[in-house]
Parts: C-alpha cells; structure tokens; sequence
C-alpha cells in the first residue's frame, strides 16, 4: 500500500514569549499539542477552531513554515523536516498554500504573469517556455483570461484577486493545497465562485485541500474530514457530514449551535458556561463545558476511537 | 415613531468630482424595535449608519431627511449633534481595538460618556462603569475596568465597547459589523446580550451586518442594500424565507448550505459587487441579473409594496409580487 499524501505524527509547537522580567526564564505557549492526522489522496481535510486554537500555526508547520518542536510530518512518505534545503524547495512543489487576505497576499508590484509563476522559479527543471505554458494554464484553470496576466493585483476586485492566489497555488500542479480561510475575505455573492472554483479543482485537477476555516458551511461543502481543534489538540474527528449533523464533543455541539442559521430566526439564547477554575490537569474545554462533571476537571481525556471512522476526546461523549 | 430616514442621499468627494455612494435609502424605526442592513462591500450600508451619526469623512453631501424623534437630523449643527452623540443615539464598531483608546483604562472610557453628558464626578463615573461592565457580563467587572484594551480578548472589548455606548441609556443603538471580528461562540454572546439590552430598556437597534443568518437571528425587520440603494425591505423572517427581489434571491442561494449533497454547485452570481453609486439611472444590479432587461438599466427603480409591509424595489416584480 502506498504512503498516504499527508502524515502528521504527534506534532507539537511551541512558541517562546517575551520574559516577564529580565531574568525570569520565557514562558513557553504551546500552541500545537500533539496533533496526529492522515489526508488520503482526494480526501480534503478540514480544521474548524476558534482564534487562538492553533489551527494556522499546523497549517504552517504541514507547509514546513514552521519547524515543530516535536513531531513529524511526511508528504507522500518523506520526512519533511529531515529534508535539506534543496530538497524541501522540491517536495513544495506538491504542496502550495492559499492565505486569506487576497489584498496582502499579492506584490502589488508585479504583474500577475510573475506572481502566477513565482513558485515555479524554484523548479530548476522547469524550463522558460513551460513556465509560460504553466501559468497560462493556471489562470485559465481558476477562469482569468490569458489578457489578464499582464496585468497588476489593483486591477482586480476581490474575488479576482483570490483567484489569482489559487491559480499561484496551482502552477506547480501541486497534491496538496493548503488553505487558511481562502473565502472569509470575500463578499457574500463572489464566495460562492471561490467555493465552486475550489470544488471543481478537487474533482477535475485532483487536487486535495487542507483547508481551515471557522464557517462550518464552508468546511462540509468542501471537506470530506473533518478535526475540530480547541486550545491546540484536536477535541473530534471524523466524516464532515456526520460530525456536522451529530456532533459528539460538547466543543462541536457549542460550535454547531452558535453558528447563525437563516432556517431559524430568532434562536435560543446561547447558554454563559458557568465560570469555573481550570484544573491543570483537568479537560481545556472542561470550563466552558455545560456538561462537565467533576471527573473533567482532575483527568484529561484522550482522543479516542467512538467508531471505525470518529473519534472524540471526552469523558462523556453526546 | 423614533426615527424615520426618508429619501436619503449621501454624495462623497472623489477625485472626480462627487459620486453619490447612497441614494433613495428609506426606512422608520420604532422604539424597542431592531432594523438589519444587509450588504456587500460598496453597498452603502455603512455609509447610511456613518450618516445617522453625522460622521461621515469630510466633504460629504448629505441631503434628504434624518428624522431622529421628530428633529430632522441633516444639516443639525456639529455642537448640537455633539449633545445627542453618545447620550441619544451611540453606535458600535467592528474592530474595538480600534475604537478603543490603547492608553486609557476601560474603565475610564466607558466612564466618559457620563461626564460628558451626565456631568458626573470622576468617583461617580467610574462606579457607574463598572455597573455597566458588569450588565455586559464582563467578568470581574473591576478588574476589566482598571485594565488596558490590550489585556482584553477580542469578546471582552466588544463587551466594553456596548458598556460605553450604553452608559447614557441611548434610545438608539447603531452597530456596524459588531461581531465579523470574533470568533462565532463569542458572536452568539453578544448578539444575545445586544438583544436582552434592548428588550430591558426599549432601545432600538440598527445592525448593520454582510452576513444575512446573524440579521436573521436578531432583527424583526431587514433592508437588503445593493450599490447604494435598498433592493427589498420588510419583516426579516417574510424576506428570508420569501425572497422577491432577484438579489436577494441570488444571495440566498449563493450560501452553502449545512446538508447540501457533496459537490453539489452553488448558485454562485457571476462578476462581483457593484460599487455604491454604479448605474445611477437604472438598476445597480442589472450587471449581474439573471432577470435584466434593457430597460433595467436605464428605469429608475419603482417601488413595489407588498403586503405585511414588504417592499420590493425592481422592475420585474408585480404589485402582486410576482414576476413579469
């Protein structure tokens, strides 16, 4: 059986913060905590969490942005932090990220010609002319005119510009594009072509996302996994259909409930957790949980199999 | 009746002249009562809720009427405006971070408005703002008022930020975008604690927002905005669930939906949104429409009153709301 496209094992980052004092060591945030997951090839994988959860620093670490501080991670099999320098330009070929902002994400001084070919520069076996032939491809994959690649990032609308940031994304014909909220910039009326640009991309280019997002919607339209992360672990995983209609972790259920629905006009009022103190070695969720129980507060649950496909890290699964 | 806003027009200087980014915007508000406006980027949407508060950037025309308890609002002079501004009408903002002042205590903050307007001591204000504090349910109410903005998560400011524009009990509530910033949980906190504000005291609350499921959750009434102009008004639930108006319509559609089968396409609306102020003669819409006709784009909009207080503005709906 060949290697799955994308492996984490265990991965954990931590970042220094500045010292309280001038002698005090750093304190140290862990900002991943020992995350594991699988993407097969052609399974788009998706990460919902709040602010703060970690879910842009995994992303960054699977994009080799971020060097863990434990941990691993293969694409297709190969270690990606044991690669040398040259090595890694290599493998990013197979792997190339969207970023939310389509203002920031584009050097508002070229020409969209070069933003679209900048990944493959670092392809010494691409030559001139495929170059060309890969970036008119690209541009004519996500719907952009081959007129528009002489011209600059200011001359496109929003929508637009996201779409310039896909087809970058794809010049390299990469496995696996990462995206970091790639429609939550955009207006209502042109997230839609972002969503179905990205789905047909997944069935006619066979690409597959990792993508993060905190719309639900946007998630279980494009993923058919799912991991729901809360304070740097995952908390639930599994299929994005089922985890979304039956939620088994109280983070999910809270998750699911909050989001606005238009079906329900004026809904129940979201319950205030009760304030309660954090146990160290208690639950992270176990504060905030309706359903917490003294047990939540002493151990923390492992994540662990609820059925063949789902799992969940809760003492008392819903 | 609170406030009734009638044929509002608002022109920005550009370099090119005065462009008219709002126009023909039409809508009343009753006390207690809650207004949604919805739009895109370019919509005008907060451009309206700017001019309601007389903050609109400098150079900017404004002309029809802003009736605000039976004073009409336009051309009120800046000292007056001062006075209702934070006492009679306040309004909150989409980043409290930077609406806030960094180097000021909250508490002070919220404070201000009661010595400005309430004329209150130093000692008394500051008591006051922590009462306030505590009825947006911030925790450790005295703590959060002696902290800086910084120390504050991103709820926690918003929370401080309806403390503030509470503290002189206003009768009108504008917010623009309140939660886009926060996470959803947090979202549903504050879109519940604006609304159990409002139903204590009467306030009536203006919520400007692109997202038409949190209107949806909050507001009674909605006015959907496009280039510049209203597209449909009426009671939130008819129009969500009814739509009349193709924009609305195409904008329902456009969402992905929690059950939809896998791969399904969205309907998605093909160019992008049209600026405030595109297709003054006609119809802002009639680019994107897959209803135009020619004479949408050259037909000042008509009105069409529905009943239960529906309006549809567009060429192809018929007095009795269906499409010609």
């Amino acid at each position: 059986m060949s290697a799955p496209l994308l492996e984490v094992v265990d991965l954990v980052k931590d970042y220094a913060l500045p010292r309280p004092s001038w002698f005090a060591p750093r304190p140290r945030l862990r900002a991943v905590d020992g995350v594991s997951l699988t993407v097969a090839t052609g399974r788009s994988f998706g990460i919902v969490g709040e602010s703060g959860s970690g879910k842009s620093t995994l992303a960054r670490a699977i994009m080799a942005l971020e060097s863990p501080t434990a941990g691993m991670v293969r694409l297709e099999g190969r270690p990606l932090f044991t690669l040398t320098q040259r090595e890694l330009r290599a493998a990013r070929a197979d792997m190339q990220m969207i970023f939310q902002d389509p203002y920031g994400s584009l050097d508002p001084r070229q020409r969209v010609r070069r933003i679209v070919a900048e990944p493959l520069l670092n392809l010494a076996h691409v030559k001139r002319a495929e170059r060309e032939a890969r970036v008119l491809e690209a541009l004519s994959a996500v719907g952009l005119a081959a007129s528009d690649a002489e011209k600059y990032p200011h001359e496109f609308s929003g929508g637009q510009r996201q779409r310039i940031a896909i087809a970058r994304a794809l010049a390299t014909r990469p496995k696996l594009v990462v995206a970091d909220e790639p429609v939550s910039a955009l207006d209502v009326s042109v997230q839609a072509q972002a969503l179905n640009l990205m789905s047909d991309l997944q069935r006619d280019a066979g690409v597959t996302f990792f993508l993060i997002s905190h719309d639900l919607a946007v998630v279980g339209y494009l993923c058919d996994e799912v991991a729901v992360m809360f304070r740097g672990r995952f908390v639930e995983t599994g299929p994005a259909a089922r985890l979304l209609k039956a939620p088994a972790h109280p983070y999910t259920r809270e998750l699911v409930d909050a989001a606005p629905k238009l079906e329900e006009t004026a809904i129940a009022a979201v319950p205030e957790a009760p304030a309660r103190e954090a146990a160290p070695g208690g639950c992270a969720y176990a504060t905030r949980c309706r359903f917490a129980q003294s047990r939540c507060f002493e151990t923390a649950p492992q994540l662990r199999a609820l059925d063949e496909t789902r799992s969940v890290a809760c003492h008392f699964p819903l | 009746m609170l406030l009734e806003v009638i044929d509002l027009a608002v022109d920005l200087p550009t370099p090119q002249g005065l462009r008219r980014v709002v126009h023909d915007v039409s809508f009343s508000l009753d006390a207690g009562e809650s207004l949604g406006i919805v739009g895109e980027s370019g919509s005008g949407k907060t451009m309206t809720a700017l001019a309601l508060m007389a903050l609109l950037p400098d150079g900017a025309i404004v002309s029809g009427a802003l009736r605000f308890l039976g004073r009409d609002l336009v051309g009120l002079p800046e000292a007056e405006m001062r006075k209702l501004r934070g006492d009679q009408i306040a309004m909150i903002f989409q980043e409290p971070m930077t609406a806030l002042n960094p180097i000021q205590r909250v508490g002070r903050q919220v404070a201000e408005p009661l010595r400005l307007h309430r004329g209150m001591d130093k000692a008394a204000a500051w008591a006051e703002a922590v009462r306030l504090l505590e009825r947006v349910r911030l925790r450790e109410p005295e703590r959060a008022a002696k902290a800086y903005p910084f120390a504050l998560s991103g709820g926690e400011r918003q929370r401080a930020m309806i403390a503030m524009a509470l503290a002189c009990a206003p009768k009108l509530l504008i917010a623009d975008e309140p939660t886009t910033a926060l996470d959803v949980t947090v979202q549903a906190r504050i879109l519940d604690l604006i609304a159990a504000l409002s139903a204590q005291s009467a306030m009536a609350t203006l919520l400007v927002s692109h997202d038409l499921a949190v209107v949806a959750r909050n507001c009674r009434n909605v006015l959907i905005l496009y280039g510049g102009t209203v597209m449909e008004s009426g009671p939130a639930e008819a129009v969500l669930s009814d739509a009349r108006h193709p924009y609305t319509k195409a904008l329902l559609d456009a969402r992905p939906r929690a059950n939809a089968p896998r791969g399904e396409r969205l309907r998605a609306i093909a160019g992008s949104a049209a600026p405030a102020g595109a297709n003054p003669q006609g119809c802002p819409f009639a680019g994107r429409c897959p209803l135009t006709l020619d004479a949408c784009r050259v037909t000042p909009l008509p009105t069409v009153a529905l009943e239960g207080g529906r309006r549809v503005r567009c060429l192809r709906v018929g007095a009795d709301g269906r499409l010609t």
